[in-house]
């Protein structure tokens, strides 16, 4: 990595990045989310796990800014917390996509042959599972958690990878410095690491922050419907879902974590549009 | 020509492989849940003996290849069994699922189409300038919007404050419009966009400034020539998001109890009813591949040099 | 114009003069006799009632098909196709008398031989989901004459008229049977009202029986919808779109209530929602751990903040509409009590997991986790665990030695659709109810004897045993009973004779619209 900050493209593809204002906002937006989440156990005023059954859906006073759910508890610390739950949801689920999808695609691709076949075959497969269905069958069969919500959700990101990986591999796999590598009979492995990765670098950092944002409304939606990580952990779509019953009474039970969620995916759709416009300069007018 | 009917023919070929993978995939799947639909049947009394009664009658106690082949071979016949529950056939209860969706999907399909297109064109005629700058950051927010939270704050407006809407159900046109109205706005985000960075594209081109030097109409030239090509690319969008909405209506459908094809899967995968999901799922499969295809066959109708690749 | 659209006019005109007398005629009548619309929240199973496994097809069942005695809304018992019966003194021969005239829907006569050919169904078909709710305890059927059926038991029972009350007992045309008719979906009773048409997940339609022995039916009709959605429940029977909305959320109770066109009843039933604790369980097996639980938890607190009023605290495992019932006092909130015993047995700072289905029952899913923080605030930990319906049963009825290890706390409902102490205490505190229903794995000889002993005991004896059964399973606590959940129904004014069974079944076939409120 330092190698590459000294190379003076990539300089000038920061400068670029840190003058882009999607990325500032969308940077700055994604800063307080991770912040959020870090921090939580420091700046929420209440336990977000433990209420007082006497208190439930209390609205918004001085007690409690953002007022109380059905069981008591604070829901400005339930949101504090829920930002928690999702950081790690959705980064680890896309790191673990990524590591995948990168060794599935670039094997694909640069083996080739049957394996290429039988990989983009099964990719297909996946990929023609629409969108949350198959997240959500495979955390009917694993139940629900954190850590298959994780899985889950992982599993729904792969299959892109592998294709983004596989289409850049292919690509470079052309390039005559690649040919002449193999020619003085540098390694696969070696190839691989020095000339596959880098290359196909841009796109995935690019997608990643876009499947990120995908993956927080992912794993939302499967707590929404029930299949999500367990109560009392603080969750946005399952603090949405569990209002359903007082949408009329109390609003505010899911207002708050709405508001959340939505400002958390911009803010990664914001960096990741911004991401794409500095490292993918032809769809800069 | 006949090259196109050979592409055709090829990418409907391929399209098969791709189904029976997503069939195997699911029966496994399916298999895989947690819990027995025998047991499930059988009222709380019931002994372990008359579970296993049931499960027979069900057909459940034959090895799992033979499960596969029976359901396989009958859905070549369009049967697709009955419900493990009601008894019902399959089709009956799919069918009108089906139905509910695909009118709310075209409808949304609808609205997306007519917002997102002038949205898109709208910014695109002043790049850069503020008003572009707002289409720009409002189609953001449709794709950062959760739907189901875009979902209960409709819910909250129409049917909550101005009690002129129902909150769920069907039945009658009215229960469409909310649930359309939040699928349609997410769509109309992704059209919005596509439409103006093809719309962009295409303005740039050595075309349409030729026709401009030619003292055409500006609004002869962005209308005719420049939008009639600016709207291919927004059809393979189109395609694609009609697709997710065929299948991913599931959190909509939830927020609206709507009788959709999603919530019939969902709540078939919580029963257990395993025809239903195995039924479900591959119509849903074969939608979206069949949609998928046919724009990528569109595609390669309106623009022939995509066949070689 | 020409003589065809002037005859096209006149009949045009005709029809729509008589149209216009045939509605306003009707509406100068007491009686209106329309079709009552009632929305529900699932599609019923089946409308075979001695394989029927669910309350909402047993609304539609009990329209079509009639037993031999029925519940009333207090849970006595009625004569219906019986005029009357007889008891032997030992308790062990029922000799029922039989209605005379009685036919079912296809014209086959009811009679001894009717009932028999019943009873030689449940006998005969091992797959009938609700044979066993009479066939363990009958020895045979005879027929004495056309009108005479006697039945005797292998032992005395005393609930055995409650046990008749439920659909197993009820009788179908001898005729569809030995004819192998598709009972599921076509059936044929005696009773008032006849299938017309069921649509899956959107509506079963009866029609009136116009040849009932208790003369014409009262409605032109009865429409069960099927409408998932609570709220659309609510909207429909406030605008009119039905007359009957079932199993109302408890929080629209207060605003319903202020609508003038609208009855608000809040019924109570007999089912019971515990917290489970399994005995086999290390962490539970101190009998101070499952008492420092019960003693945590303030029932009364989750009976208004969660079932929003609509239920009561639960005072004993089974409730208090049930013959047998006692009040033993023992379930009360003491949280000072609780972290003593917690302390004394040793277990502060524990963690415990803590087990829950969502929507099953009323409340359950937010109830758990109110038990939750009751337990942490007495110092224990707990590990909260979600299941959806499917995998949850599967779990919880695996034997003992497949259980997973880490079932300790769950949390499960029980009614009786018998409307009786024996469907509470035999499936569920019996040693031989394990692996079934016996969730908790509990087994006490003392308390097998007891309930042995009840089952069999004359009506007068039963609180005798019943009392000592209350008094050890609510000092074990093998389930720890929580709250005893209401329900609502909601309908139109106007509506007479809609009756709420406490077994969580609503019976419309008495219903009519009558004028006023």
């Amino acid at each position: 990595m330092l190698r590459l900050e000294l190379d003076p493209a990539t300089r000038r593809t920061l400068r670029r990045a840190t003058k882009n204002r999607n990325i500032r906002v969308g940077g700055a937006i994604v800063a307080i989310f991770v912040l959020m989440g870090l921090l939580a156990p420091f700046i929420s005023p209440y336990d977000p796990t433990q209420g007082n059954l006497r208190d439930s859906l209390l609205p918004p006073c001085r007690k409690y800014p953002f007022g109380t759910d059905f069981a008591g508890r604070d829901i400005l610390s339930r949101v504090i917390w829920g930002a928690r739950t999702s950081l790690i949801v959705s980064t680890v689920s896309v790191f673990i996509a990524v590591i995948a999808g990168v060794i599935v695609g670039g094997l694909s691709a640069y083996v080739g042959g049957w394996l290429d076949e039988v990989v983009t075959r099964i990719m297909d497969i996946m990929l023609s599972f629409p969108d949350i269905l198959l997240a959500l069958f495979v955390a009917a069969i694993v139940g629900p958690g954190l850590e298959n919500v994780i899985v889950a959700v992982a599993l729904y990101n792969f299959p892109q990878f592998v294709r983004i990986m596989r289409g850049s591999a292919l690509q470079v796999k052309e390039m005559e410095y690649v040919e002449a590598a193999k020619a003085i009979g540098e390694s696969n492995a070696s190839i691989f690491v020095r000339y596959l990765l880098p290359n196909s670098l841009a796109p995935i950092v690019v997608h990643a922050t876009l499947r990120t944002a995908a993956s927080i409304l992912t794993a939302a939606g499967l707590s929404f419907l029930g299949l999500g990580v367990q109560p009392p952990i603080p969750e946005w779509g399952q603090m949405m879902s569990d209002a359903r019953t007082y949408l009329v009474t109390a609003p505010h039970v899911w207002v708050f974590p709405g508001i959340a969620l939505f400002v958390t995916v911009l803010g990664f759709n914001l960096l990741g549009d911004g991401l794409n416009d500095v490292l993918n300069p032809r769809t800069e007018v | 020509m006949s090259d196109l009917a050979r592409y055709v023919v090829r990418r409907i070929l391929l399209a098969i492989p791709t189904l029976l993978g997503v069939s195997v995939i699911v029966f496994l799947m399916i298999h895989m849940l947690p819990g027995d639909p025998a047991q499930l049947l059988a009222p709380p009394e019931a002994t372990i003996q008359e579970v296993e009664i049931i499960r027979r009658r069900l057909g459940l106690d034959k090895p799992l290849w033979e499960q596969y082949l029976i359901f396989m071979s009958n859905a070549m016949k369009g049967e697709f069994g009955k419900s493990l529950f009601t008894g019902h056939t399959v089709s009956e209860l799919l069918w009108p699922a089906y139905l509910n969706t695909l009118t709310l999907s075209v409808l949304a399909m609808g609205f997306g189409l007519v917002i997102g297109v002038l949205m898109g064109i709208y910014a695109a005629l002043r790049p850069n300038t503020v008003r572009d700058q707002a289409v720009t950051s409002l189609s953001l927010f449709g794709i950062s919007m959760p739907v189901f939270w875009l979902g209960l704050i409709l819910i909250e407006i129409f049917s909550v404050w101005l009690r002129i809407l129902p909150s769920g159900g069907s039945g009658t046109p009215r229960h469409l419009i909310l649930p359309s109205l939040t699928l349609g706005l997410v769509g109309a985000a992704y059209v919005g966009r596509a439409t103006r960075a093809s719309m962009l594209e295409v303005l740039s081109q050595e075309y349409v400034r030729t026709a401009k030097a030619y003292g055409l109409p500006d609004r002869l030239v962005i209308y005719v020539y420049a939008l009639r090509n600016a709207l291919i690319p927004v059809i393979t969008v189109a395609g694609l998001i009609f697709g997710y909405m065929m299948a991913g209506a599931v959190l909509t459908e939830t927020v609206f109890s709507f009788p959709g094809l999603g919530r019939l899967i969902v709540n078939a995968i919580f029963a257990r009813d395993y025809p239903i999901v195995q039924a479900g799922i591959l119509v849903v499969a074969t939608t979206f591949v069949a949609i998928n295809t046919a724009v990528d066959i569109l595609y390669a109708f309106i623009n022939p040099r995509i066949r070689l690749g | 114009m020409n003589a065809k659209t002037l005859a096209l006019a006149a009949v045009v005109i005709i029809v729509v003069v008589a149209a216009a007398v045939l509605l306003l005629v009707p509406k100068q009548a007491p009686v209106e006799k329309r079709i009552l619309k009632v929305a529900m929240g699932t599609d019923i199973v089946t409308l075979d009632p001695h394989d029927v496994p669910d309350n909402p097809s047993i609304y539609v069942i009990d329209n079509i098909y009639e037993g031999l005695v029925e519940y009333d809304d207090k849970l006595n018992i009625k004569p219906v196709l019986a005029e009357r019966w007889e008891i032997s003194p030992d308790g062990k021969v029922y000799t029922f008398y039989l209605r005379k005239g009685v036919k079912f829907q296809d014209g086959t006569p009811f009679n001894a031989e009717a009932v028999k050919a019943n009873f030689d169904r449940l006998f005969n078909n091992k797959e009938l989901a609700n044979r066993n709710r009479l066939v363990p305890f009958i020895d045979r059927v005879e027929v004495v004459d056309e009108y005479t059926v006697r039945i005797v038991l292998k032992e005395p029972v005393a609930t055995f008229l409650n046990l008749l009350c439920h659909p197993a007992g009820m009788m179908i045309s001898p005729k569809a049977i030995k004819e192998g008719v598709d009972l599921k979906h076509n059936p044929v009773g005696t009773g008032p009202y006849k299938l017309k048409e069921w649509k899956p997940n959107t509506y079963i339609e009866l029609e009136p029986n116009p040849n009932y022995w208790g003369g014409a039916p009262k409605l032109a009709g009865i429409k069960f919808l099927v409408v998932p959605e609570d709220e659309a429940r609510v909207q429909m029977v406030e605008s009119g779109d039905a007359d009957v909305a079932i199993r109302v959320p408890a929080i629209d109770v207060q605003r319903l209530k202020q609508n003038p066109d609208l009855n608000v009843n809040v019924t109570r039933t007999i089912r019971i929602v515990y917290i489970g604790a399994n005995m086999k369980s290390p962490r539970l097996q101190d009998k101070r751990m499952r008492q420092a639980i019960s003693l945590a938890i303030d029932r009364e607190a989750i009976v208004e903040k969660i079932l929003h009023g609509v239920g009561r605290p639960a005072k004993s495992v089974i409730a208090e509409e049930l013959i047998g019932f006692y009040d033993t006092g023992k379930l009360k909130y003491d949280p000072e009590k609780a972290k003593q015993l917690i302390k004394e047995a040793g277990a502060e700072g524990l963690e415990l997991n803590l087990w829950t289905p969502k929507g099953r029952y009323p409340g359950d899913y937010e109830a758990a986790q109110a038990v939750a923080q009751y337990l942490k605030a007495i110092g224990l930990k707990v590990k909260l665990r979600v299941w959806e319906w499917g995998s949850y049963v599967a779990e919880l009825l695996k034997k003992p030695e497949d259980a997973s290890p880490e079932r300790d706390l769950f949390l499960i409902g029980w009614a009786p659709s018998t409307g009786e102490y024996i469907g509470v205490f035999r499936p569920l505190f019996l040693s031989e109810s394990i692996p079934k229903f016996n969730l908790w794995f509990y087994s006490n000889p003392k308390v097998d004897e007891l309930i042995k002993k009840a089952e069999h005991a004359p009506r007068d004896k039963i609180v005798e045993y019943t009392k000592q059964i209350q008094e050890i399973l609510l000092d074990d606590l093998p389930a720890i009973p929580i709250y005893n959940p209401g329900d609502v129904v909601v309908y139109r004014k106007g509506i007479k004779s809609l009756y709420y069974i406490p077994t969580e079944v609503i019976l419309t076939k008495y219903a009519y619209f009558g004028s006023g409120g």
